[in-house]
């Protein structure tokens, strides 16, 4: 139906085109400085054609443009021992009653440990599985669940009546390297870990802040470490700093993206210890090469047709040729004079170096109309990626207003 | 054209109540259109050649297309869906064989129920329309999806099982490989891909077409409770156990923050469910307590 719109709209329209800009950058764009000219593989065949859709948002829908990262907050941490280790004894030390504990098989060997083998000591005392374990899961019950842990991988619980501190766990049987695992969920140990921003651009800055706190205030640690890994395998080490609010701090050059044909997404691993606790964190981020941007040109088409039609071209710059994807997010002027979301579009084509044209968003009256609004418009949330492997080129929280217009926002 | 998502009101009761009347109306409007209705059942994570039997089994399939005109109008997806969700062999397999079953049933108005990670799969389609050729046409042959416990907000399982292991580059995966699609499900990751590249969670634009989940809240098993036995007593005990690492809200797989957190909620499991059984994430697929009632009366 939209093409169909589209169509007549086409047939009957009198272009003409009304340049303005794009809005500047605000604090939380991104948006490349300077471009790479590292093509990406696709590792598919892309559409040829160019390609829109537009659909309309529900009115009162609540959008929030502004981009946040993820803060991983982590009351677990994991080790690995070997089987000497094991069969010795090896010390975990809770902070709170009831930590979940799993063991998994890890070396060559992959031999399970069955709950019912574990000795356990506390406050000096020897206790059997079944005096200090509860919610015990062998190996054959994980196996049931949809959860595909390593084969041979089992779990308990220390018994609650038990308390938190140091724990001793044996294992006489073990004849492999086991990966411990432990979580407390209740803990008011809590590592928590988030990048600067989720999306960047290689060749830019890329900042990470760790903090470890307890009962909500920053603690000293003996250590805080970490590593970048991308999806290609490299990696790359983290070297934190203590901030004055006692947070921790890394940051490096970003690295160049790796060639997934997709958003594989880079992970930090941070290992932290603040006396006995232990704590481990991870998150994700995105890694692009800035292979195209938008260059600052725009252009609304004024349609001559029935009802309300917003197109706008925005001007393309890039280093590579690729099929680029732009999606924006319409908002227009409602009775009230608040600006109010309308409707959603996404354009892609392919662009040629030296001959890159211009992306257009069309919003056409079929998605525009049902909104009731008129002019000013706004377009938001715009975002400009390469289809080659999804990589985020741009991002810009506010990109365009219909020219000339004073914007009640 | 009937369009549930004109639909404002979240209340759980009223939105039912809503629901039903959209369904009504779309039969009547439906009809006198003369739509040509489809069913299509997509799987969740996992590499599936017959999914029919391995994954939904026929009670389900077969219980839910008699609410079909045309019972003949059904397909069950079988895709690998251990890759990413961009992945060919996922949603290029899934746009494949729903671009046949449309164009060879000459389908015009398509259900679409998805399981678990299956509504990640179909949520990307429906986010990225300009990424496959083939996505525009199945957007505009969609009625609604229905997404049986989805995985929207991914799983702190998926970050439990991946715990401790790092990729290196001499060595690989440090304690072995895990499936694209478990990696993709780690509650990080699926912040990113929320934010960025699938729409319909809290504050992103709404997905273009409606995506209304059921959402699973418990694992109940006991030995005498006959109830614990469908789908499966050992798969039941097994998503018990793991919900020692989920909210006290989940179904043993995914919390229900993660199954609410894109589109609508279409109903909590103890509010339609017989008894006021709940779903665990293995019930959600089976013909448990009226679940395939409910679906079929819905087409």
């Amino acid at each position: 139906m939209i093409r169909s719109i589209l169509t007549l709209a086409v047939l009957t329209l009198s272009l003409q085109a009304h340049a303005n800009g794009l809005l500047p950058a605000g604090t939380n764009d991104l948006v490349a400085d300077t471009l790479s000219n590292v093509a990406i593989d696709p590792g598919r065949a892309m559409p040829t054609e160019e390609l829109h859709y537009a659909w309309p948002l529900d009115k009162g829908i609540a959008l929030d443009v502004a981009a946040a990262p993820y803060q991983a907050e982590s009351r677990e941490f994991w080790a690995d021992h070997d089987a000497d280790a094991l069969q010795r004894g090896i010390r975990i030390h809770t902070t709170t009653p009831a930590a979940l504990v799993r063991l998994s098989p890890i070396g060559t060997v992959r031999a399970p440990l069955q709950p019912a083998d574990l000795v356990i000591e506390r406050n000096g005392r020897l206790l059997t599985n079944s005096s200090a374990l509860v919610s015990v899961a062998r190996p054959q019950d994980l196996a049931e669940g949809t959860a595909p842990f390593p084969e041979g991988s089992s779990a308990f619980r220390f018994d609650a009546t038990l308390g938190a501190g140091e724990f001793i766990l044996r294992a006489p049987t073990a004849s492999d390297r086991y990966l411990v695992h432990v979580y407390e969920p209740a803990s008011n140990d809590v590592l928590k870990l988030a990048a600067a921003t989720d999306a960047h651009l290689a060749g830019g800055n890329l900042k990470l802040k760790a903090d470890f706190q307890r009962s909500g205030r920053s603690v000293a640690v003996d250590r805080m470490a970490g590593v970048l890994t991308a999806p290609d395998g490299r990696s790359f080490e983290l070297r934190f700093t203590r901030q004055r609010d006692g947070s921790h701090q890394a940051s490096l050059p970003t690295p160049p993206a790796a060639a997934m044909g997709g958003p594989v997404l880079w992970e930090v691993h941070t290992f932290s210890s603040a006396g006995e606790v232990l704590r481990d964190a991870k998150t994700a981020i995105a890694v692009t090469n800035p292979v195209a941007r938008l260059n600052g040109q725009t252009e609304q088409l004024a349609l001559r047709a029935h009802g309300t039609n917003v197109v706008v071209r925005f001007g393309i710059e890039s280093a590579v040729s690729s099929r680029l994807q732009l999606t924006g997010t319409l908002w227009g002027t409602a009775a009230s004079g608040a600006l109010v979301p309308v409707a959603t579009a996404q354009t892609a084509n392919r662009v040629d170096v030296g001959n890159e044209g211009m992306l257009e968003l069309r919003f056409m009256t079929g998605v525009v109309d049902p909104a009731g609004v008129r002019a000013p418009f706004e377009i938001r949330d715009l975002r400009l990626l390469n289809q080659a492997d999804m990589g985020l080129l741009e991002r810009r929280e506010r990109a365009w207003t219909s020219a000339g217009a004073s914007i009640d926002r | 054209m009937l369009n549930r998502r004109r639909i404002t009101n979240h209340v759980l009761g009223r939105t039912t109540v809503f629901r039903s009347l959209m369904t009504l109306f779309f039969c009547l409007a439906a009809s006198t259109a003369m739509a040509n209705t489809g069913v299509a059942f997509v799987h969740g994570t996992g590499k599936q050649t017959n999914a029919l039997d391995d994954y939904w089994q026929s009670a389900f399939v077969n219980s839910v297309r008699q609410g079909l005109p045309n019972q003949a109008n059904y397909t069950v997806i079988n895709c690998d869906f251990g890759q990413y969700m961009w992945d060919g062999r996922a949603a290029g397999c899934l746009a494949g064989q729903l671009t046949s079953f449309i164009n060879t049933r000459g389908i015009t108005d398509l259900v679409v129920i998805t399981h678990s990670n299956g509504g990640n799969v179909m949520r990307w389609i429906m986010s990225n329309p300009t990424w496959d050729s083939r996505y525009p046409n199945i957007i505009s042959k969609i009625r609604w999806v229905n997404a049986l416990a989805p995985s929207s907000k991914g799983t702190p399982l998926a970050d439990a099982v991946m715990a401790g292991n790092i990729f290196e580059a001499a060595l690989g995966w440090l304690l072995g490989y895990q499936s694209d699609a478990v990696r993709m499900q780690q509650v990080s990751w699926m912040v990113f891909y929320n934010a960025n590249y699938l729409l319909g969670t809290a504050g992103r634009p709404a997905l273009p077409k409606g995506f209304w989940s059921v959402v699973g809240t418990d694992v109940e098993t006991a030995i005498w409770d006959p109830n614990s036995y469908c789908g499966g007593y050992h798969l039941n005990l097994g998503l018990e156990i793991t919900q020692a690492w989920l909210d006290s809200c989940s179904d043993g797989f995914l919390n229900c923050s993660s199954q609410n957190g894109a589109g609508r909620v279409w109903f909590y499991d103890t509010s339609r469910m017989a008894g006021g059984e709940p779903l665990s994430h293995n019930q959600s697929r089976r013909a448990c307590f009226g679940l395939d009632v409910i679906l079929r009366n819905d087409l």
